[in-house]
C-alpha cells in the first residue's frame, strides 16, 4: 500500500531521473531499483543522493553509504521519513 | 610518410616557468596541490594559479584576454612559437570547458560570447594579428593526447612542417562542483592506484608540445620521435570506464601492431578514482604490460583535463631524456586488482620507448607511443 | 594526396524552438515517431537526442541500421559552435542560484560535447575513432582536409560526420549528418562544397 509520502516521493523521483516515459502506475515501489528492476544506473544513484540532500536535507558522502538504503523506492521513502522524525 | 619529432614543450600553471623547472619538481616528487579554500569545510585539493600570476600574465599580454587565452599565449611562446613562421604552422587547441567561468544567462545566446571554445583561437589571432591555422577540439580528458596525435598526423602526411598542440583548462566552480556531484573529488591529495584512493584532485593550466618533421633534440636534450597513436571508444557508459578496459585495450593493441615494439615505460592516466585506476590496471594486464615500469603524474598538478595529455606527455618526454621513471606522487600501496610496476619513489633505468595513456568521459581512450632516436 | 570518399544518406533536421521545454517536447515527439525502443534516449540532453534522431534517419534508410552496428571501423566526427551549452547553462544556473552542493550529476555529465560521440557509440556499439570539433569562423576547406586526413591516418572504413547544434535550446535547432565511405564508388564525392553545406550554420 502506498502512503501519500511514498507516492509524493515517487513523483519527485520520476521528475529528477527523467523517467517520465514510464507510467507511474507501472513503477513497482518494492522492485529493486538498480539493474533489472527499474533499470537505474550509477548516475541515477548519485542523482538520488543529491535529491535527498536538496529536498530532505539528508547527506550521504558516497554511494557505498547509501547502498543499504537504495534498495527499493519504498525503502528510500521510509528511510527519509524516519530521518525526519 | 614523414617522421614526426618532439621539439619543445611547455607547462604554464601556478608553478615556475620553463619545462626544466617543472621536470625538476617531478624528479623531486613534489606535490603542488593545496587545499581548496571554501566556506565551511575543506573540500579537496587543487592546483591553481595565484591572482598574482594571473595579473602578471595580464600585464604581459593585455587585460582584455581571457584566462585560457593568456595561458595558451604563454604556452605557445614558451615553445618558441612565431606567428610569421614560413610555411605557416598549425595550432591545435584542446580544452574541455575553456573559459566556462564567463558563461552567464545574459551572454549565453551570443555567437561571439567570451566563454565559447572558439573564442580562444579568435584571441590568438587578435594577439598575433594574423589569420593563423587553428583547430579546436573538445573530447574530454583525452583531448590533449588527441591533439598530439592529430598534430603528428598532419606532419606525417606532409600537410604541415610544424604543429603546436596546446591544451588548456581552468579550475572553475563549474568543473569542481560538477565532479563533486559525482562524489569524485578526493578530500585529500589524489592517490593514483593507491589502496586508499578516493577520487581526483583538479588542476588548471596550459601545456604546449611543438612537433616537427625535422629530427631535433627535445628541449635540446635527446631526439624523440612520435611513433604512433590510436583513439577508441568503450561504447559502454558515458561517465564510467568499461570494467574490462575494452576501449583502452583496443587502443593499446592498435598501437602495438603499428609500432612494432613494446613500450619499456608507461605514463598512465591514473586519475585517482576507484574506477579509472582499476580499469587501467586491467587493461595493462590484458595487453601484457602490467610489469612494465610505469608512473602516474596527477599527484603533482592534479587532473588538468584538456591540458592533461600534453602536460603529462611533456613531463614524460623529459623523463625519457633523463632515463628516469618518476615516482608516482600519492602512491604508496597498490590498490588495483592487478598490481602495476609503480613506485612512490623515482627509479633510474635506461629505456628508449614510452606509451602515454588517457581515458575520459564519453568513453574515449587515446594512446600515444614515443621512441628515442639516435 | 586527398583520396576520394563518397557520402551517403545525407540527412538534415531543422526545428524551431521557443525554449528548452518546447525543444524537449519536440524531441520526445520525434522519438516516438521512430517507433524505436531505446529508453536511454530519455536520459540524453537535447544535443545527444538530436544527434540520435539524425543518426537513425541517416543510417536507418532501408532499415539498414543493424548492418552498421558493432563495427570497429566506423569513426564519428561531430562538430558545432556552442559545444554543450544546452547543458552548461542549467548547470551554471544551479551553481549560481542554489550553490555547488546540489549540482546535478545527470546534468553535469552532459556538459561535454563529446558525450554525443559517446552516446552514439553506446547505441551502435562502435569502438572506433571519435572526435568532436568546435568550429566558428568556419573554414570549410580546413574541415574538408581534416576528413581526408582521418581517412589517410586511421583505419576507419567509414566516418559518420555530423554538425549538431542546439545552442542554448532556443531558436533554430539543426543537425546535418552523412556517412562517408572510403571504398564505395557511387554517391556524391566529398568536396569543399559539401563540407561547407555541412558546417555552415543557417543562423547568421
Amino acid at each position: 500500500m502506498e502512503t501519500d509520502f511514498v507516492e509524493d516521493f515517487k513523483q519527485k523521483l520520476i521528475e529528477r531521473l527523467n523517467i517520465k516515459h514510464i507510467d507511474p502506475k507501472d513503477i513497482d515501489i518494492d522492485a529493486p531499483i538498480f539493474g533489472d528492476g527499474l533499470g537505474l544506473d550509477s548516475i541515477d544513484a548519485l542523482e538520488i543522493i543529491v535529491m535527498l540532500d536538496d529536498e530532505y536535507n539528508i547527506k550521504f558522502n558516497n554511494p557505498d553509504e547509501a547502498k543499504h538504503v537504495f534498495t527499493s523506492i519504498r525503502n528510500i521513502a521510509n528511510y527519509i521519513e524516519t530521518q525526519q522524525k | 610518410m614523414e617522421g614526426v619529432f618532439c621539439h619543445r614543450g611547455s607547462i604554464i600553471n601556478g608553478f615556475a616557468d620553463g619545462l626544466q623547472h617543472h621536470w625538476q619538481n617531478c624528479l623531486e616528487g613534489k606535490s603542488m596541490l593545496s587545499p581548496v579554500v571554501s566556506p565551511g569545510e575543506e573540500n579537496g585539493y587543487t592546483h591553481s594559479l595565484t591572482e598574482g600570476k594571473w595579473n602578471s600574465l595580464r600585464e604581459k599580454y593585455g587585460p582584455a584576454y581571457t584566462k585560457c587565452a593568456l595561458l595558451c599565449l604563454e604556452a605557445l611562446l614558451d615553445t618558441g612559437f612565431k606567428a610569421d613562421e614560413h610555411p605557416p604552422s598549425l595550432i591545435i587547441i584542446a580544452s574541455t570547458k575553456g573559459d566556462i567561468d564567463l558563461l552567464s544567462v545574459e551572454n549565453a545566446q551570443s555567437r561571439e560570447a567570451p566563454f565559447l571554445l572558439s573564442n580562444i583561437g579568435k584571441q590568438l589571432r587578435t594577439y598575433f594579428q594574423r589569420q593563423l591555422d587553428i583547430i579546436t577540439l573538445s573530447n574530454a580528458c583525452i583531448s590533449g593526447n588527441q591533439a598530439i596525435l592529430l598534430g603528428a598526423d598532419y606532419i606525417k602526411t606532409g600537410r604541415y612542417k610544424h604543429v603546436y598542440a596546446v591544451g588548456v583548462d581552468l579550475m572553475s566552480d563549474f568543473t569542481f562542483y560538477g565532479f563533486k556531484s559525482f562524489k569524485a573529488i578526493s578530500s585529500t591529495p589524489c592517490k593514483p592506484f593507491d589502496i586508499q584512493r578516493t577520487g581526483i584532485s583538479l588542476g588548471e593550466g596550459a601545456a604546449c608540445l611543438r612537433l616537427g618533421s625535422e629530427p631535433q633534440p627535445f628541449e635540446g636534450l635527446q631526439s624523440i620521435a612520435f611513433t604512433t597513436g590510436a583513439v577508441t571508444n568503450d561504447a559502454n557508459h558515458i561517465s564510467g570506464p568499461s570494467r574490462d578496459g575494452e576501449g583502452l585495450v583496443r587502443a593499446i593493441i592498435k598501437c602495438l601492431e603499428l609500432a612494432d615494439y613494446t613500450p619499456e615505460a608507461i605514463s598512465l592516466h591514473g586519475t585517482g578514482t576507484i574506477f579509472n585506476d582499476e580499469m587501467e590496471s586491467i587493461a595493462m594486464s590484458r595487453t601484457g604490460l602490467d610489469k612494465v615500469p610505469a608512473f602516474g603524474l596527477k599527484g603533482i598538478y592534479g587532473h588538468t583535463l584538456g591540458a592533461a595529455g600534453i602536460l603529462e606527455t611533456n613531463l614524460s618526454l623529459m623523463a625519457m631524456c633523463a632515463d628516469a621513471i618518476p615516482g608516482t606522487v600519492g602512491y604508496e600501496t597498490s590498490g588495483t586488482s592487478i598490481p602495476l610496476n609503480l613506485s612512490g619513489e623515482k627509479f633510474d633505468i635506461h629505456y628508449n620507448t614510452l606509451m602515454k595513456t588517457t581515458s575520459g568521459f564519453g568513453g574515449g581512450n587515446c594512446v600515444l607511443f614515443f621512441k628515442k632516436i639516435g | 594526396m586527398n583520396k576520394c570518399c563518397y557520402i551517403h544518406h545525407w540527412t538534415e533536421i531543422s526545428l524551431s524552438s521557443k525554449d528548452n521545454k518546447d525543444l524537449e517536447d519536440q524531441l520526445i515527439i520525434a522519438y516516438k515517431k521512430t517507433s524505436i525502443n531505446y529508453p536511454k534516449y530519455y536520459k540524453m540532453n537535447s544535443l545527444c537526442k538530436l544527434a540520435w534522431l539524425a543518426l537513425n534517419r541517416c543510417l536507418g534508410i532501408n532499415d539498414d541500421l543493424d548492418h552498421y552496428k558493432g563495427s570497429d571501423d566506423i569513426g564519428t566526427l561531430f562538430c558545432n559552435n556552442s559545444s554543450s551549452l544546452v547543458s552548461d547553462l542549467p548547470h551554471a544556473q544551479v551553481l549560481n542560484q542554489k550553490g555547488g552542493d546540489v549540482a546535478s550529476p545527470s546534468v553535469f555529465v552532459y556538459t561535454l560535447p563529446n558525450i554525443v560521440n559517446g552516446e552514439m557509440a553506446i547505441y551502435m556499439k562502435w569502438h572506433g575513432y571519435n572526435e568532436f570539433l568546435i568550429i566558428h569562423e568556419q573554414s570549410s576547406t580546413q574541415f574538408y582536409n581534416h576528413v581526408h586526413l582521418l581517412f589517410e591516418t586511421t583505419s576507419i572504413d567509414q566516418l559518420l560526420i555530423g554538425y549538431v547544434e542546439v545552442g542554448n535550446g532556443t531558436g533554430l535547432i539543426e543537425a546535418r549528418m552523412c556517412l562517408l565511405d572510403r571504398n564505395s564508388v557511387d554517391g556524391t564525392m566529398w568536396s569543399e562544397e559539401v563540407a561547407k553545406r555541412l558546417i555552415l550554420s543557417s543562423n547568421k
